[in-house]
């Protein structure tokens, strides 16, 4: 076990870990990243990104990460690849776990680890990809134009991609699946009202189905919902059970609940980028970094002149 | 032969697919070749016709090849032959 005490420690090397990496070490904290996967994130999967600020021409996903990892390690973050699969809060000391035996200690924890994209899983999903299946809204849903089309999932981006398919299918259907939606999202309360779109809560899909095109579901109640097009929207912050162990709150979907200072309900752990589900855009991801790193700086602070 | 790519400005593998059919096109010259930008009317129109449903899409001679992920230069080529 390392006797050394971090300042911070981020969890995740995105947008938002690595621009909180920066921030901190440049303000010398000791910081160090520790990142599961790859460094750079879902943002690795971008080849081009077209709305990040400084970049007129455009940037690759791969390309705009490798340089964000270059300045968070210019000003002395640390970044290690090591999966943490335990969080302990100890007031004034986080101890993390990872599963290669690390053990590290940290007066302060930013989480930013991100959400992964999850399939349905169910029979007609792979079969009908590019035929009806989709999973990107806001890409292919003007191919829906006077159609009708389902958008599964329960959280905040599936509600809003039931308000862009709403603008050009002719009847749109939400399934949110058994657990509901994540939250009770403001646009919900318009959306329940609009004659185009109808829910169907409390219900799971067991199947896609059709000849050459998708033309149905099947849902675990029995019912069979024809229609032209499935948009499955379906996002998943796996580090909800750690977090959980740590006393930190997520709402239903697994999104970290956090203030507008990324601060969670536990004294010196912030969340920021999409665990947070707020933004899913790499600017807004940045910048969440940043607001979370200034006020995990402010409380490593406050710790020291205890 | 002629050969469409239906593409979206905002969609993550579009751009990937661009600069893929580019240089296939550049290594293997003499067809026909057009980008579709389905965030234009004309667009738009010209995929549903073909009942394209996803982008990027790849389209030859009217058949819809590729749909809805992510392209390699394997799968293009394979498509195109």
């Amino acid at each position: 076990m390392s006797e050394e005490i971090y300042d911070v420690i981020i969890i995740g090397a995105g947008p938002a870990g690595l621009t909180a990496g920066l921030y901190t070490s440049r303000h010398n904290n000791k910081t160090l990243i520790l990142e599961g996967k790859k460094i750079g994130g879902k943002t690795l999967e971008a080849h081009w990104v077209e709305n990040y600020p400084g970049f007129p021409e455009g940037i690759s996903g791969p390309d705009l990460m490798k340089l964000m990892e270059k300045q968070a390690r210019k000003f002395g973050a640390e970044i290690k690849q090591e999966t943490v699969i335990g969080i302990s809060d100890l007031s004034d000391l986080k101890m993390l776990s990872t599963r290669s035996g690390g053990f590290y200690q940290a007066k302060s924890l930013i989480i930013a680890t991100g959400v992964s994209r999850k399939s349905l899983s169910v029979k007609g999903e792979g079969e009908f990809k590019g035929r009806g299946v989709s999973y990107c809204g806001v890409c292919d849903g003007p191919f829906f134009r006077e159609k009708t089309v389902a958008i599964v999932g329960g959280g905040h981006e599936a509600v809003h991609d039931i308000e862009v398919l709403g603008e050009s299918a002719v009847k749109v259907y939400g399934i949110p699946g058994k657990k509901g939606y994540s939250e009770d999202y403001p646009e919900l309360e318009h959306l329940r009202k609009d004659p185009k779109v109808e829910f169907i809560e409390g219900t799971n899909i067991t199947e896609i189905g059709g000849e050459d095109f998708v033309e149905y579901v099947k849902l675990d109640n029995g019912d069979t919902v024809k229609l032209d097009g499935v948009f499955i929207i379906l996002e998943h912050v796996s580090t909800a059970g750690i977090l959980s162990d740590a006393g930190v709150s997520t709402d239903a979907g697994g999104c970290i609940l956090a203030d507008k200072d990324q601060k969670t309900d536990v004294a010196g752990i912030f969340a920021a980028g999409d665990c947070s589900c707020k933004g899913m855009q790499i600017v807004t991801a940045t910048g969440m970094g940043a607001t979370a790193a200034l006020n995990a700086m402010k409380y490593v602070k406050q710790l020291t002149r205890k | 032969m002629r050969i469409e790519l239906f593409f979206s400005p905002i969609c993550p593998y579009c751009p990937h697919a661009r600069e893929l059919l580019k240089q296939y096109q550049q290594d293997n010259p003499g067809f026909e070749y057009k980008e579709v930008d389905t965030f234009t009317e004309a667009g738009i129109e010209r995929g549903m016709s073909l009942q394209v449903m996803a982008v990027p899409c790849l389209v030859v001679d009217d058949n819809i090849k590729l749909s809805g992920w992510p392209f390699t230069a394997e799968d293009i080529s394979k498509a195109i032959q």
